[in-house]
Order: C-alpha cells, then structure tokens, then sequence
C-alpha cells in the first residue's frame, strides 16, 4: 500500500500492563460505539431513500402539518449525528422548545412526546446490549424509522418478515408494502456488495 | 504487548496491532482504515470534541472519524480507532 503520509516507522513499543489494560478496554468500548454509530447512519440513509422514493409518503407523513415535517427533518438528521448513545441532545430539544413556543401547550405536547419517543430509540437496550427500537402509532415516521432500525439491527432483510413487523406494529398497509420492498431491496443490495 | 509506531510532524502516533491477527493493525482488521486514514483524520479532521464518558477525543473529517488520546500532551498520541464514517 502506498504512503501518502511521509511518516517515519519506529521501532515497535512496548507498553506497561497497565497502559495495555487501559488500551484494551478502549479499544472494544470504541468498537461497540463504532458499530452502533454506524447502524445509526446507515438506519438515517435507508429512511431518507424510502423517504425520497415515496412522494405519496411524504404527503401521508406531512397530514400533520408543518410542524411534523420540521420535527421528521430534526429527527432523521439527528439519526446519524451527536454523541452515539443518543439521538436528540437537549440543546436540539431546547431548540425545538423556542421554535414552537409561540404555538399552543397541546401541540407542543404533542411535539414532546414525539421527540421522546424518538429519543428513546437511541437509549433503549436488550440485555444483549442491542439498541431496542421503540414507536409510537400515532407517529407515522417513527415506525417507518422503528421498522427500519428493526430490519437493520436484527439483519432481517426478506420482504415478507419486514412486512410481518411493519403490520404488527400498526402501519397502514400501502406502507408496509412500500416500506417492506425498499428495505428488502436495499438490504439484499448491501448484503451482496459485503459478500464480494 | 508491542505496539506499532510511526512519526509524523513531531508528533509519535501508536496504533496497538489486531488481537486476532497480530500482524495487522487492529484498525485495518476491525475497520480496514490505514496509518494515513488516521494522520489524515487528525491532521485534517474538521469536527473535533472531547468525550467525557470515554476519555477519549473524537475527531471527524468528511470521510473517517478518530478516536485518541494523549500519553504525552502534544508528543504522543495513541490511535484507540479510525474508522469510515461513509457508506
């Protein structure tokens, strides 16, 4: 392989147990965030591709009104960014607080128990540790996120099992069968170009 | 254990080899990034922020993010993971 860098090699160093020790525990706890940070972007690019193919969609999600449309942009943005055990941080929470603070206490009430419910999708774990999806029926992009973050973290790729999900957890049918046949397309894409 | 080191600007940056594959760095086993991914990372990296819970600094280019942390302040940094942040 190439250098691009012109560093120069050194000699191999050996470091005290007590530095390794420290080294070790680092180096897995970063591959356990790695790896979650990296399900989280590709969970992000999975729901911005449905979300781009579906122009039908994107007007069932907006029925809400603006407000939803802003707080589905928060949310999927905030997917693949900030500190990996979260998915909103407060200052986007106190950002979203000012914005609609001249707007009645019921819809910012609805707005709250949206953000946290997305939230909860980043704090949620197994036992196994695994991140433990959550949604909310009333909230159309958090089971088209719940469902995709599902299909991602438990390596579901058919269409059929994806659809047995989405159904179970509430979501109209035309978008358990959109959802359900992007997510098997995109998924086998993914599997066949890690295989080669 | 040994670790691998190089020298660049002044700065030693050591890499702690694969625990599967002793004569791989672990972030090229692990996340198939290389020495230059990570210089490149910590030289250029646009984003950086310090995370408490893992003592650890955080540092993001476009393409890759590093996590690292100083033996010795502004002599020697050890490279905990590099990684690609796109798909």
């Amino acid at each position: 392989m190439q250098k691009r860098h012109q560093y120069s090699e050194l000699p191999d160093i050996e470091l005290g147990p007590a530095l390794d020790r420290k080294i070790r525990a680092m180096t897995q706890a970063a591959d356990r965030d790695i790896e979650e940070l990296q399900a989280k972007a590709r969970i992000r690019s999975l729901v911005l591709s449905f979300l781009r193919s579906r122009p039908g969609l994107h007007e069932y999600v907006t029925k809400f009104g603006r407000r939803w449309d802003h707080l589905r942009n928060l949310a999927i943005e905030n997917l693949a960014a900030g500190p990996a055990h979260r998915l909103f941080d407060e200052p986007v929470f106190s950002s979203m607080r000012a914005a609609f603070a001249a707007d009645d206490q019921e819809d910012f009430a609805r707005d709250a128990a949206f953000l946290r419910s997305a939230r909860g999708l980043g704090d949620r774990r197994s036992a196994s540790g695994k991140i433990k999806p959550i949604y909310d029926r009333d909230d159309p992009i958090g089971m088209v996120v719940s469902v995709t973050s599902w299909a991602v973290l438990t390596a579901k790729a058919s269409e059929e099992a994806i659809a047995k999900e989405a159904t179970s957890r509430g979501m109209p049918l035309p978008v358990v069968e959109a959802l359900s046949t992007h997510l098997a397309r995109e998924l086998a894409g993914a599997n066949r170009n890690t295989s080669t | 254990m040994r670790y691998k080191q190089v020298e660049e600007e002044g700065i030693r940056f050591i890499f702690k080899y694969d625990d599967d594959a002793p004569d791989l760095l672990h972030i090229y086993a692990r996340h198939l990034t290389s020495i230059d991914d990570a210089l490149d990372t910590f030289f250029e990296g646009e984003r950086e922020s310090w995370n408490e819970e893992r003592s650890r600094f955080e540092t993001y280019s476009a393409t890759h993010g590093l996590f690292w942390f100083w033996i010795e302040q502004d002599r020697v940094v050890m490279v905990v993971s590099c990684f690609r942040v796109t798909e």
